[in-house]
């Protein structure tokens, strides 16, 4: 029992999956600070309306002035561009975690938190803790790296269920919350649904089935894993098509349940350094699939 | 991006085997997944949003009765041409988010100067728009039935004469 459990945890994964995940998680962060948590650089014009996190009160981290946003915008940014080329993995990772940390705890102070960053806040965190990617690293390593990116994402998922309950009681599938999301902010396609009888209705049923089973994502392997993937990467799809709410934060982080170690990347940047000389083959024969 | 297809054979191998993890290095792996997992549990339970990022997920965790009513929060806003507009609310728009002000309505009810803020940062990021002279903080309630819509209505909230 006990070696199944750390076999689950610490699964053999090719460690060039890391590498790869890195490129796209410390590429999204800027894109992230600028378009989904921008409203950070608004809110050194509203000190009234800050109301610290508890996890920014523990620290006593200071509100947001102008200097301090365009300081850790800087270093975030700046960091994010060392640690996706797969240099100083270790320094400008945890520089990365501990930088875009402090920005998403100002982005959750003034009276709106979001749910789609905890995937992303962990997989910042978790990343840094392999190091260098190279022949010597260790697949177990990675595999927890790896395993704990997608044990965030699926409790983004069944979490969400248990909060729907929690707080909807079990009206939420009977409901019309999803009527409700469509008339405050639908797009054309979300007000072309509303359209269709029973859609919403069913789609509810069908999202808290989907999210209370979520699980299942960390225990299938192959085409089925890959299936189940590709059904929340739809599901987001159509939120987002529908009512223009994205979660990219958290489809950034699904990715982690690929083969991100078959990708090549754009050796001309730089981000394929430290994972050139490791072939997907080498990747491949020295691992099993993870799942 | 292209796709790799996996080599027979792997490479030969260069500075020996890959590392396994220490006991230690399993032991923290696994007390801070536990730890992290066993905070998003409470939170989910127990918690409330200011427990972020380990709060409930409470992203549409409400329930609308089929034949409730949904309620949102406007921005209409007079202008210097005489012409009565709506402005989004958005940060893009008057540097806030729709939601913040949801979250804090009572002290924008308590305090309606708050309002004076939007204006000042509507005016820096839209400089383009006619001024706003009075803006009005509408709730629109919209009335369901089998849970589809089924009549509209207006609440006025808080009104503000821009300064």
């Amino acid at each position: 029992m006990a070696g199944a459990l750390t076999r689950w945890m610490f699964p053999q994964v090719a460690p060039r999956r890391v590498a790869v995940l890195r490129v796209l998680v410390y590429l999204f962060v800027p894109l992230d600070m600028l378009l989904f948590t921008a409203g950070v650089f608004q809110h050194p014009g509203n000190p009234g309306g800050y109301r610290p996190v508890l996890v920014a009160r523990l620290l006593g981290l200071p509100a947001p002035t102008q200097g301090v946003v365009i300081a850790v915008f800087a270093l975030v940014v700046i960091a994010c561009l060392v640690a996706a080329t797969g240099r100083l993995p270790r320094l400008a990772g945890y520089a990365v975690a501990l930088g875009f940390g402090y920005w998403a705890l100002m982005a959750m102070s003034f009276g709106k938190v979001d749910h789609d960053h905890l995937a992303l806040l962990v997989a910042l965190f978790a990343l840094p803790s392999v190091g260098a990617v190279g022949e010597r690293t260790s697949a177990e390593a990675t595999g927890w790296a790896i395993r704990f990116v997608q044990i965030a994402v699926v409790a983004t998922y069944f979490l969400s269920a248990y909060a729907k309950i929690r707080w909807g009681g079990w009206e939420w599938p009977n409901g019309a919350t999803f009527q409700w999301a469509v008339t405050r902010r639908g797009t054309f396609v979300g007000h072309l649904a509303e359209q269709v009888p029973f859609l919403f209705h069913l789609g509810q049923w069908g999202l808290l089935i989907a999210e209370t089973l979520s699980p299942v994502l960390l225990f299938l392997s192959g085409r089925a894993l890959y299936a189940g993937v590709a059904f929340f990467a739809a599901f987001h799809l159509i939120t987002w098509m529908s009512i223009a709410i994205h979660f990219l934060p958290l489809v950034v982080c699904l990715t982690a349940f690929l083969p991100l170690e078959r990708l090549r990347l754009p050796g001309r940047l730089g981000f394929d350094r430290g994972i050139r000389k490791l072939g997907a083959g080498k990747a491949g024969a020295g691992s099993v699939p993870l799942g | 991006m292209t796709i790799l297809r996996p080599r027979s054979r792997p490479p030969a191998e260069r500075g020996g085997p890959p590392a396994k993890l220490t006991r230690a290095g399993r032991s923290w792996r696994a007390g801070v997944t536990a730890a992290v997992v066993a905070v998003l549990l409470y939170g989910t339970v127990v918690g409330t949003d200011d427990l972020f990022p380990f709060g409930p997920m409470v992203q549409f965790a409400f329930s609308v009765p089929p034949d409730g009513e949904i309620r949102s929060l406007h921005l209409e806003a007079d202008t210097v041409t005489g012409t009565r507009v709506e402005v989004p609310i958005e940060p893009w728009s008057v540097g806030t988010r729709r939601a913040e002000i949801e979250g804090q309505m009572t002290r924008y009810r308590r305090d309606p100067s708050m309002l004076q803020r939007l204006a000042v940062a509507h005016g820096r990021l839209r400089p383009a728009h006619p001024r706003l002279t009075t803006l009005h903080l509408v709730t629109r309630v919209i009335k369901l039935r089998d849970r589809r819509p089924a009549g509209e209505s207006e609440i006025e909230e808080v009104v503000w004469r821009v300064r």
